[in-house]
């Protein structure tokens, strides 16, 4: 059954601050600058934002996590001095910046506001990750004293097995990664815009976690992303070409496990979401014309790849292969370089990706199709979520 | 015993913290017993520990296991993000190891340098590290001469 709210709510407009690695500049600053870049592409001024809302947890465990300083809370905005026309918000615990558009497109639909300023902001603390107290309490007990903690062994460990299961080759990934630097260096707004990766620098990158790479990891920056959406006929109004939210959905695929992947689960665990955003949208994965994959590491693009259906179980690194998935090839994956070379946006990078090559605005790496643009975030054995937008309403 | 080999005698490893949930685990492993929750209505076992049973709601209790296991999965990391570790140690081969009592029933443990791992291989625990004041289970290749209970 078609989502009752589907294409009600367009993406108006889409703002980015500078993107820098390490930074004394408060974070909270960089957000203001995404968010003022937004309401102004939209034709708006900020007073006309009543709706706000976030995932805004920071991209570490342990550390401090002031407002405005290592994250970018619903707090933040409201204490600015436009903000006292805000009647609505929502921040998220669980699910992504994705869980952030769903509820911003309920709520703008139920009329609880009239314009929603979603955002995240990432921020690079100083220093290496994981320099606080030595304690283990929850289910890191069993995990953090054999040196398991944090994202990387998780998806070294599940990479390891996938490989095996798949019979892939984890030298092939560089066509993947490569691929979508070369689209960095065509996004002014990727942190490696000026900074080439060939398929020798891959070879030679060193290991983090085998099977993983340098360059199978995100890159880390300080950054905000904001998007301003509102009702299909506010939009009418507006001088951009709307982007309509056709579907969105979050990832509630049961799991046993808390401490690491499944490993073995990616399509049975992914494909539920796709589908519902397919069921939502009326569309199907062939009517997807451009796919932003959450990447941050790389094998979860072929989890999400198979997962959504473009290729079978164990496929995917063939499947990247041959230019099949560059901004001119059969399906257009990570055209802004995604979080392996725009930088670790969580997911926001990738939205406002799916906006800007819907829009037509996206130069030089413009896709042709601009048919449904696919977004899935975090991984299909984590919880994230995805939106279908379009560029036509449905 | 010692804080054992992936503290390297440069850095504790963090001290698990035992609530009301997981202190049993953490009791039997300074006795040198591996014991994990099972689920006294459908008997399922379940790892980490929870408050209930998570395939049927009942009432889980904790129960001895065999410590055989098979090899699940295998990373060596290096400079891993780990509280309180510094740069510059030797890597760490983390490993995921499966219960023979039952599929999915999966431990995380870290595994001394072999030349050689293998998806599937046979492991077998011991209690042969410490973090702060609890004893570890920790894995090992099941044809090695592991250290038994200390």
């Amino acid at each position: 059954m078609t989502w009752a709210n589907r294409c009600a709510v367009a993406v108006v407009g889409v703002g980015f601050s500078a993107v820098e690695r390490r930074t004394t500049t408060p974070l909270g600053r960089f957000a203001d600058d995404a968010a003022a870049a937004a309401i102004a592409d939209a034709g708006l001024t900020p007073d006309a934002v009543d709706g706000l809302a976030t995932y805004p947890t920071p991209p570490f465990e342990g550390a401090a996590a002031r407002s405005g300083e290592d994250m970018v809370d619903v707090e933040h905005f409201l204490q600015a001095p436009w903000a006292r026309g805000v009647r609505w918000y929502s921040q998220a615990g669980e699910g992504m910046v994705t869980t952030s558009v769903r509820d911003a497109v309920h709520a703008l639909a139920a009329g609880a506001c009239t314009t929603a300023l979603v955002w995240r902001a990432m921020y690079v603390p100083p220093g290496t990750y994981g320099t606080h107290a030595g304690t283990a309490p929850g289910d890191a007990a069993f995990a953090a004293p054999y040196c398991c903690a944090g994202a990387i062994p998780w998806h070294a460990l599940a990479y390891r097995r996938y490989l095996e299961r798949s019979g892939g080759r984890r030298e092939a990934m560089a066509a993947l990664v490569v691929e979508q630097r070369r689209n960095a260096n065509r996004n002014p707004h990727a942190v490696f815009a000026d900074r080439a990766l060939t398929e020798q620098d891959y070879a030679a990158a060193r290991m983090v976690a085998d099977p993983l790479c340098l360059f199978d990891c995100d890159v880390p920056v300080t950054a905000a992303i904001a998007l301003v959406l509102t009702t299909a006929d506010r939009a009418r109004d507006l001088p951009r070409p709307p982007v309509y939210v056709a579907a969105a959905a979050q990832q509630t695929t049961r799991r046993e496990h808390r401490l690491h992947y499944t490993m073995d689960d990616h399509v049975d665990a992914g494909e539920p979401l796709v589908r519902a955003l397919c069921e939502q949208a009326g569309l199907g994965v062939r009517d997807v014309g451009s796919a932003q994959l959450y990447d941050g590491f790389a094998p979860s693009v072929l989890y999400w790849l198979e997962a959504a259906g473009f290729c079978g179980r164990g496929e995917a690194l063939d499947f990247v292969q041959d230019g099949r998935v560059a901004v001119d090839g059969e399906l257009p994956v990570n055209t802004g370089g995604g979080s392996l070379s725009q930088g670790r946006m969580h997911g926001m990078g990738h939205l406002a990706e799916a906006v800007v090559q819907l829009r037509g605005d996206a130069g030089e790496r413009q896709v042709a199709d601009r048919g449904a643009a696919l977004v899935l975030v975090g991984s299909p054995m984590l919880r994230g979520g995805g939106v279908l937008l379009t560029a036509d309403s449905l | 015993m010692s804080d054992g080999p992936v503290a390297d005698g440069a850095w504790a490893r963090p001290v698990p913290v035992p609530d009301d949930v997981t202190a049993p685990f953490w009791a039997a492993a300074r006795e040198g017993r591996l014991v994990v929750q099972r689920c006294g209505d459908c008997g399922t076992f379940q790892h980490p520990p929870r408050a209930r049973c998570t395939s049927c709601g009942g009432d889980p209790m904790f129960t001895a296991v065999s410590g055989d296991a098979t090899l699940v999965s295998w990373t060596t990391a290096h400079d891993p993000v780990v509280p309180g570790r510094p740069r510059g140690l030797p890597p760490v081969v983390i490993a995921v190891v499966e219960l023979v009592e039952q599929p999915g029933l999966w431990l995380v443990s870290d595994v001394d340098e072999r030349a050689e791992l293998r998806i599937g291989d046979d492991m077998r625990v011991a209690f042969d590290a410490t973090a702060g004041d609890q004893v570890l289970p920790r894995f090992h290749p099941a044809g090695d001469s592991a250290e038994g209970p200390s």
